[in-house]
C-alpha cells in the first residue's frame, strides 16, 4: 500500500471518529438560545421592552422565557441577525465586554478575531458567507486582481500558489510564473530551460491552457 | 398629601432591584427609605425587616436588604417558602443594600423571589428615622383623614453619579463577578474535503482537512478564557510526470490562556499560542501579551515573544518579536479610534524588521465610515535590497457612505511591497524584484437598492505594479423573489484587464431558500485574452458550472457540499468540496 492511500484510508478513519464524536456532543440546543445566563445579569436594555415581564419571562428566575417568545432583532434594534447569527446564544455577543452597539459598530471585527491580520482589511462579507463562516466563491472574486484566473490556474488549489492560505494568508503572492513554477522550470529538460538561459518571462511561450503545453510565439 | 406620595414613591424604590436609583425629574431628598417602608415594630426592643431572596450563591442565598436597612451580620432570617414551609438562616455579609445569609439546613433551597424577614433591634434605626411633618396644612387637610404616620430618612447624602435622567431602572443592576458564574464552554469541530480531477493526464489534487476549535469560559471562576484550535491537514496532488507530493500534518492554531478584560478587570493578559488581541496586524505570537484599558476607554499594551512562520506548519522558534501599542479612543463608544504600533523581530537573533503600524477608524452607525491601517517598515544599511530609509509597505483605506434606503458607496484603495525581511514569510525574490516590487489598487463599489427585491451593484477597479496597469469592472443586478418568495438571482457582466491576460464575460447564480438551507447554482463564462500571443492562439474561451447545497440545523450541524466544473479549450476539470461541523 502506498503511502497516499495510506493517508487516504488514515483520513477516513480519523474523519468517521471526527463525525462520532460530533454527533455524541451536545449541541447548542443544551443551552437554549434565549435561556438568559444569569451570571451577566440583565445587560440588556430593557428601557424599550413591555412593562409587563411575564411578556417574556416565565418562572422565578428571571432566566426562563416563554416558549413562544421571539424577538424581531432587525425590527427592535436595526441590527437584522443573519445566518448562524439569527442561531447564536444572545449571550455571545450581549456580555459583559461591553455594550454589544459598540461591537456592532466595529462590524464583524467587534466580535471575530481577524485571522488575517488586517492584510485583507474589513469587508469580510466579500469573501466570507454567515452560515459556516467558509469562504465562497473566490475564483470569481479574482477577476478583481491584476491575475484573473484562468485555464488550468481557475482549477487549481488555493493553498498551491497562496502557501498560509491554510492558516488565512494570501498575501505576499508574486505573479511572476516562476514563484509557484520554481520546481517545474527546475525539472525541465526538453529543452533545458536553464541552459537557454530561459529562466523568467514563462508567459512569452506557455499558454494556461494546460500545465506542459508550450506555444511558438512569433 | 406629600406624605402619601413620599409613600407610593418609597414602595415603588423598595420593590426596584437598585434601591438607591432615582426617579427621573424626582429629588430623592426627604424620602423615606426602603427601610422606613418594610420595616415593621414588632415591639419595643425589635423590628422585622421583610426582604426577599435576590441570587442564589454557593453559601447561601443573597437577600435584597443590607446595612442601609437595618441589617448586621448575625441576625436571624426567616423564609416563607411558595410552596409551604420555613427555612431559617442567618446573616453572615453585609453590603450596603444587599446580605448573604447562610441557611441553617446548608442542604435546603430557597428560589429566588421567596420573601422573609428578618428580626433586628430596634436600636439600630432609632435616630435614623423622623416622621415626615405635613409641608402646609389647609382647610380641606383640617376635614380630611389622618394619614399614617410615616417614617422619614435623612437626607441623601450619597449621589448616584452613574445614573441619568431618563435611564430605566434596571440598566444599572449589579452584574455578578466572575467567581459568582457559571463556567460554560463552546466550540466546534469540522472535517472538509476539496478534491479536483483534471482531464490534463489525471491531475488531481486533494485536501482534507479536520479540525477543532474548544473555548472554556471561566472554568477557573476567574473570568478567564482556555483557547484550543488545532486542525490536522493531508494534502495530495498527483502529477503524471513527476512524483505524488503528499503532505499531512497537525498544526496547534490556539493554545491559550486570557484573563481580564472584562468590567471588573481593565487589564488582560493572554499566553500561550493565539493571534495578538491588541493590534492583530503583528501577527500569531507564541509568548505573552498584556494590555490595560485606561480611563476613557483608550488602551495600551505589549507583547513578547516567538512567531510562528505564517505557512501551513506554523513552525515556531526562528523569529522573536517584541511589540507595543496604544490605541486611542474618542470616547467609550470607540466611534472613533487610532493606534499606533510598533514592532522589533529577531531572525535566528539576528536583527530583522523594524515595524511600525498605524490604523484609524470612524465607524458610527450611519453614513459615513473610514478605516485606514499602514504598514512601515524601516530599513538600516544592513537591508540591501531597499536599502536604509523608511517604506510604506502595505496600506489599506476603505472610506463608505451608507444612504438611507439601503444604498452604500464604498472608496478602497491597497497598497502592497514585499518587505525585506529574513523571516520565512514571503516568497524568495531577487534583490532586484525584492526592490521594485509594488502593487496598488484603487477601486470603486456603488450598491443602489431599486426596491426592496431588486439591487444593482456596480464595482470599478484600478491597478497598477512595477511593470503594468489595468483594471477591471463588474455591473450586476440583484433579484429577490424570483421564481417563489424564497428565490433569488443575480446577473453579472464582468471585465478585467489583468498583468498577463485580459477577459470579459457573463456570470448568473440562483438560490433557493428552505427551512435547512439553500441550494445554489451559479454559471460563469469568460472569454479570455492572453497577452503577447497573436489571433491564432491567444483565445481562450471558459465555462464554470457550481451545484452547491448548504444544510444547517438548530442542534448545531451545518453541511456543505459544491461541486464545480470547468471547461476551457480542450481541457475539463471538476471539484468536490465537501464540509461538515457541529458546533457545541
Amino acid at each position: 500500500m502506498g503511502r497516499s492511500k495510506i493517508v487516504t484510508v488514515s483520513l477516513l478513519a480519523l474523519a468517521l471518529a471526527w463525525i462520532a464524536a460530533a454527533c455524541a456532543m451536545r449541541g447548542p440546543d443544551a443551552v437554549k438560545q434565549h435561556l438568559w445566563w444569569s451570571g451577566l445579569g440583565p445587560v440588556l436594555p430593557h428601557d424599550t421592552f413591555p412593562a409587563d415581564c411575564q411578556t417574556c419571562h416565565v418562572g422565578s428566575d428571571w432566566q426562563s422565557l416563554a416558549d413562544d417568545f421571539t424577538f424581531d432583532h432587525a425590527a427592535e434594534t436595526g441590527v437584522p441577525l443573519v445566518g448562524a447569527h439569527a442561531r447564536a446564544s444572545c449571550i455571545l455577543c450581549h456580555n459583559d465586554r461591553g455594550p454589544a452597539g459598540v461591537f456592532n459598530r466595529q462590524g464583524c471585527a467587534g466580535c471575530h478575531e481577524d485571522m488575517h491580520e488586517g492584510k485583507l482589511g474589513v469587508a469580510c462579507e466579500d469573501c466570507h458567507q454567515q452560515n459556516n463562516w467558509r469562504a465562497f466563491d473566490q475564483r470569481a472574486g479574482h477577476a478583481h486582481t491584476r491575475f484573473p484566473l484562468i485555464g488550468v490556474h481557475a482549477s487549481t488549489a488555493c493553498q498551491r500558489c497562496h502557501a498560509g492560505a491554510e492558516v488565512g494568508r494570501f498575501v505576499p503572492t508574486d505573479p511572476e510564473c516562476v514563484t509557484c513554477h520554481a520546481s517545474d522550470l527546475a525539472r525541465t529538460d526538453n529543452p533545458d530551460h536553464f541552459g537557454l538561459g530561459w529562466t523568467d518571462r514563462c508567459d512569452r511561450c506557455h499558454l494556461p491552457r494546460t500545465w506542459t503545453q508550450a506555444e511558438n510565439n512569433p | 398629601m406629600r406624605s402619601s406620595i413620599a409613600i407610593t414613591l418609597a414602595g415603588v424604590l423598595a420593590s426596584a432591584p437598585l434601591a438607591n436609583a432615582k426617579l427621573p425629574g424626582v429629588p430623592l431628598t426627604g424620602l423615606p427609605s426602603p427601610s422606613a417602608s418594610r420595616a415593621t415594630r414588632q415591639d419595643d426592643d425589635t423590628q422585622t425587616v421583610e426582604l426577599r431572596v435576590a441570587a442564589q450563591r454557593p453559601r447561601g442565598v443573597l437577600v435584597d436588604r443590607g446595612s442601609v436597612d437595618g441589617l448586621a451580620i448575625g441576625d436571624r432570617v426567616r423564609f416563607r417558602r411558595r410552596a409551604g414551609g420555613v427555612v431559617d438562616g442567618r446573616v453572615v455579609e453585609v453590603g450596603e443594600r444587599n446580605a448573604l445569609v447562610a441557611l441553617d439546613d446548608p442542604a435546603a433551597t430557597v428560589e429566588l423571589g421567596t420573601r422573609g424577614e428578618a428580626t433586628i433591634p430596634s436600636s439600630r434605626l432609632e435616630g435614623e428615622i423622623e416622621r415626615i411633618a405635613p409641608a402646609t396644612e389647609t382647610e380641606s387637610d383640617e376635614d380630611a383623614p389622618l394619614e399614617p404616620a410615616t417614617e422619614a430618612h435623612p437626607p441623601w447624602t450619597k449621589d448616584d453619579d452613574e445614573w441619568q435622567e431618563g435611564e430605566p431602572l434596571l440598566a444599572r443592576i449589579v452584574p455578578l463577578r466572575p467567581d459568582e458564574r457559571a463556567p460554560s464552554y463552546s466550540g466546534r469541530i469540522w472535517a472538509s474535503a476539496d478534491e479536483i480531477t483534471s482531464s490534463e493526464d489525471d491531475r488531481t489534487d486533494g485536501f482534507e482537512r479536520l479540525g477543532a476549535s474548544f473555548r472554556a469560559a471561566n472554568h477557573l471562576g476567574r473570568g478567564e478564557t482556555i483557547a484550543i484550535d488545532f486542525e490536522l491537514d493531508a494534502r495530495r496532488t498527483d502529477v503524471p510526470d513527476d512524483d505524488d507530493d503528499t503532505d499531512s500534518g497537525l498544526r496547534i492554531d490556539r493554545a491559550s490562556y486570557a484573563l481580564g478584560d472584562s468590567r471588573f478587570a481593565s487589564d488582560r493578559v493572554e499566553f500561550g499560542r493565539f493571534l495578538q488581541r491588541g493590534m492583530p496586524e503583528f501577527g500569531v505570537l507564541d509568548g505573552v501579551e498584556w494590555g490595560r484599558r485606561l480611563s476613557g476607554g483608550s488602551r495600551v499594551g505589549a507583547s513578547l515573544g516567538y512567531m510562528p512562520e505564517p505557512d501551513r506548519d506554523f513552525e515556531s522558534g526562528h523569529d522573536f518579536q517584541a511589540s507595543a501599542y496604544y490605541r486611542w479612543v474618542f470616547d467609550e463608544s470607540e466611534v472613533c479610534s487610532a493606534a499606533i504600533g510598533a514592532q522589533k523581530t529577531l531572525h535566528h537573533g539576528d536583527s530583522d524588521r523594524d515595524l511600525a503600524i498605524a490604523t484609524f477608524e470612524y465607524l458610527p452607525a450611519d453614513g459615513w465610515n473610514a478605516h485606514a491601517t499602514a504598514w512601515v517598515d524601516y530599513y538600516t544599511s544592513g537591508d540591501q535590497a531597499r536599502g536604509p530609509g523608511v517604506e510604506l509597505t502595505q496600506a489599506y483605506v476603505r472610506a463608505s457612505r451608507r444612504f438611507d434606503g439601503g444604498d452604500e458607496l464604498a472608496w478602497t484603495y491597497t497598497h502592497f511591497a514585499i518587505p525585506d525581511i529574513e523571516r520565512n514569510e514571503i516568497p524568495e525574490l531577487s534583490n532586484a524584484a525584492l526592490a521594485d516590487d509594488r502593487n496598488d489598487r484603487f477601486a470603486v463599489d456603488w450598491r443602489r437598492t431599486l426596491d426592496d427585491d431588486l439591487r444593482l451593484r456596480a464595482e470599478a477597479g484600478v491597478w497598477s505594479d512595477e511593470f503594468e496597469s489595468g483594471g477591471d469592472g463588474e455591473l450586476a443586478a440583484e433579484k429577490r423573489r424570483l421564481f417563489g418568495d424564497d428565490g433569488r438571482g443575480e446577473l453579472s457582466l464582468f471585465g478585467v484587464s489583468g498583468r498577463f491576460s485580459s477577459a470579459y464575460g457573463v456570470r448568473a447564480s440562483l438560490a433557493k431558500d428552505d427551512a435547512y438551507g439553500a441550494w445554489t447554482g451559479e454559471y460563469e463564462f469568460a472569454q479570455n485574452t492572453i497577452d503577447g500571443f497573436d489571433s491564432t492562439n491567444n483565445e481562450l474561451p471558459q465555462h464554470r458550472l457550481r451545484l452547491g447545497r448548504d444544510w444547517h440545523s438548530a442542534s448545531g450541524w451545518s453541511f456543505a457540499c459544491d461541486v464545480e466544473a470547468w471547461l476551457w479549450d480542450q481541457e475539463t476539470a471538476f471539484a468536490l468540496h465537501v464540509f461538515l461541523q457541529r458546533s457545541f
